[in-house]
């Protein structure tokens, strides 16, 4: 006969369950979520928000083979539905010094990279691409996804995750200094 | 090659990801989750009964939830008892969103001739210790003061905003027994809707309970000449309630609203904890004039720098001292009837209505 374990015993295995994968995932999602958003304050938000989401399905999130694909999937979805949201609030910002504001947060990380040659350009360009290109391009070169698997996670074609990379990289190439040009193919696979 | 494109992405990605301010991660793990221990859905075979007595109890479980939507689950009216890491990393959380502020106001200046009038302003204000907490469940919101500006910051688990105001000229004085509104704020986390107000009080005033334009009653925390509080939905501030040494004051903030006073809490509505300013405490020099405002997720528009579109000035009114006497069973305070203008600018993403109750 199997025994039901107690409900306060269950509550502090959650918790406990729950928290370890706090600790050995909230890095990595910082990280993504910082790419996604380009910003860091939002990116914490973001991560919080993600938790949260999770923490409310930890039941069968925690019988997942992979939990963390599952937050991962979930924070880029609230990412890209709060970019509209984002996007007006920077749309909102009055005067001048708010768009000198708006332009200016990625200056002393660009300025820090210098010295790594295109890489500071790339990073430049990066955060002007469109939410969901860039979250293609994380997707596919920070996280390593497959385009079937960013297609999956995004809910949409492959060819759509093909097309937007492609975009993406012929963006960040034309960014780049002329000695440096790239040819325009389509993004290896 | 597309392929050294490729590669030089990586890197950049990874390097922009190791740029990530250092403290992030551990203010992510600082918060409260609560993770469910159990899977609220029924087993699907458990058959149509099971799943019928499922649903009345989701119906149920509805009509007995808390008013608060989840993302601001564990949300009380009255401020509570707050520990002292809730505190600490509140403040912290705080302090670190104004320095990014204050970085990225040293940016902008650095690409422009002279000084942005926040700059100065945001420096004094990561420099000084917090005049109020407030603390309401897992939520705390802090207010900075620096004299000339002042900020306002709540946080939770996942939520944490910064608002930042500046004085355009130097306030007057908070007339004793009222409270002064610097602003109200109408803004939205995650699509819920939420609405905080913030103003002096002053000398005297030792609490006040806030009475909504849904009915609803709301305890602020008043310190150090400080009122604040805040609550989820979108209803506006129609007037408080104030405990004084000698009684019992209503204000009004709405003069659309009828005439006669909103009825008071029920009897024994708890008192908020340690949120109370000590009778005899200074009061402010008196309300500001805010100019500038901040996003949500930190970023700042100038202060000053615009007339404020939008602002609204509410006139105060007292309710009948006899009425107001009669329904709480406590004795009216003499007070007299007084306006005065303020201005406040929207937020980024939300709207604000400014103005005094005086």
């Amino acid at each position: 006969m199997r025994i039901r374990p107690a409900p306060s015993t269950r509550t502090q295995r959650a918790k406990a369950d729950f928290e370890q994968f706090v600790t050995a995932s909230s890095d990595a999602l910082l990280r993504t979520a910082y790419l996604v958003v380009w910003d860091a304050v939002e990116a914490e938000d973001l991560v919080q928000e993600c938790l949260l989401a999770v923490a409310r399905r930890w039941p069968r999130v925690r019988r997942m083979e992979h939990p963390h694909a599952y937050a991962r999937r979930v924070l880029v979805n609230l990412a890209l539905d709060g970019t509209q949201r984002r996007t007006r609030r920077r749309q909102e910002l009055v005067g001048e010094e708010a768009a000198a504001l708006a332009a200016a947060p990625d200056e002393a990380s660009a300025r820090r990279l210098d010295a790594v040659g295109i890489r500071a350009e790339l990073i430049e360009v990066l955060g002007t691409l469109p939410p969901r290109q860039r979250t293609v391009l994380v997707l596919r070169y920070f996280e390593d996804l497959t385009e079937a698997q960013v297609a999956e996670l995004l809910g949409c074609s492959v060819g759509t995750v093909k097309s937007s990379a492609s975009r993406g990289l012929t963006r960040l190439q034309a960014a780049l200094s002329p000695d440096i040009s790239l040819s325009t193919k389509e993004p290896s696979r | 090659m597309i392929e050294q494109l490729e590669s030089e992405l990586r890197a950049a990605l990874k390097a922009r990801a190791d740029d990530l301010p250092a403290g992030a991660g551990a203010r992510v793990r600082a918060r409260e989750y609560r993770p469910r221990a159990r899977d609220l859905r029924p087993p699907v075979a458990a058959g149509v009964l099971t799943t019928a007595a499922a649903a009345a109890a989701a119906v149920l479980l509805i009509d007995l939830g808390p008013k608060a939507p989840p993302a601001f689950a564990g949300w009380t009216p009255t401020p509570t008892h707050a520990s002292r890491a809730q505190v600490a990393v509140a403040h912290g959380n705080c302090t670190a969103q104004l320095a990014q502020l204050r970085g990225r106001a040293a940016v902008a200046a650095s690409q422009r001739a002279g000084t942005p009038p926040m700059l100065p302003q945001l420096e004094k204000l990561s420099a000084t210790t917090p005049v109020l907490t407030d603390t309401r469940g897992p939520f705390t919101f802090v207010v900075f003061n620096s004299g000339g500006a002042n900020a306002s910051c709540i946080s939770g688990p996942g939520f944490a905003s910064v608002t930042m105001q500046s004085a355009a000229r130097a306030p007057g004085p908070t007339p004793a027994g009222r409270v002064v509104l610097s602003f109200q704020i109408h803004t939205t986390r995650a699509g819920d809707a939420y609405t905080f107000v913030e103003g002096r009080a002053g000398a005297g005033v030792k609490a006040a309970t806030l009475v909504l334009s849904d009915g609803s009653h709301i305890q602020a925390t008043v310190q150090n000449g400080w009122l604040v509080a805040w609550w989820p939905g979108g209803a506006q501030l129609s007037s408080a309630r104030m405990t004084t040494g000698s009684g019992t004051t209503t204000q009004r903030f709405d003069s659309d609203l009828p005439a006669d006073c909103p009825a008071p809490p029920p009897a024994g509505t708890p008192a908020p904890s340690g949120s109370t300013t000590p009778s005899g405490s200074t009061t402010p020099s008196g309300s500001t004039t805010p100019s500038g405002s901040t996003t949500p997720s930190g970023s700042t528009t100038p202060s000053g720098s615009t007339t404020p579109a939008g602002h609204i000035n509410s006139r105060g009114a007292i309710c009948s001292a006899v009425s107001a006497a009669g329904r709480s069973g406590q004795a009216a305070g003499a007070s007299s009837v007084g306006s005065a203008a303020g201005a406040a600018q929207a937020p980024v993403g939300g709207t604000a209505t400014g103005g005094t109750g005086g």
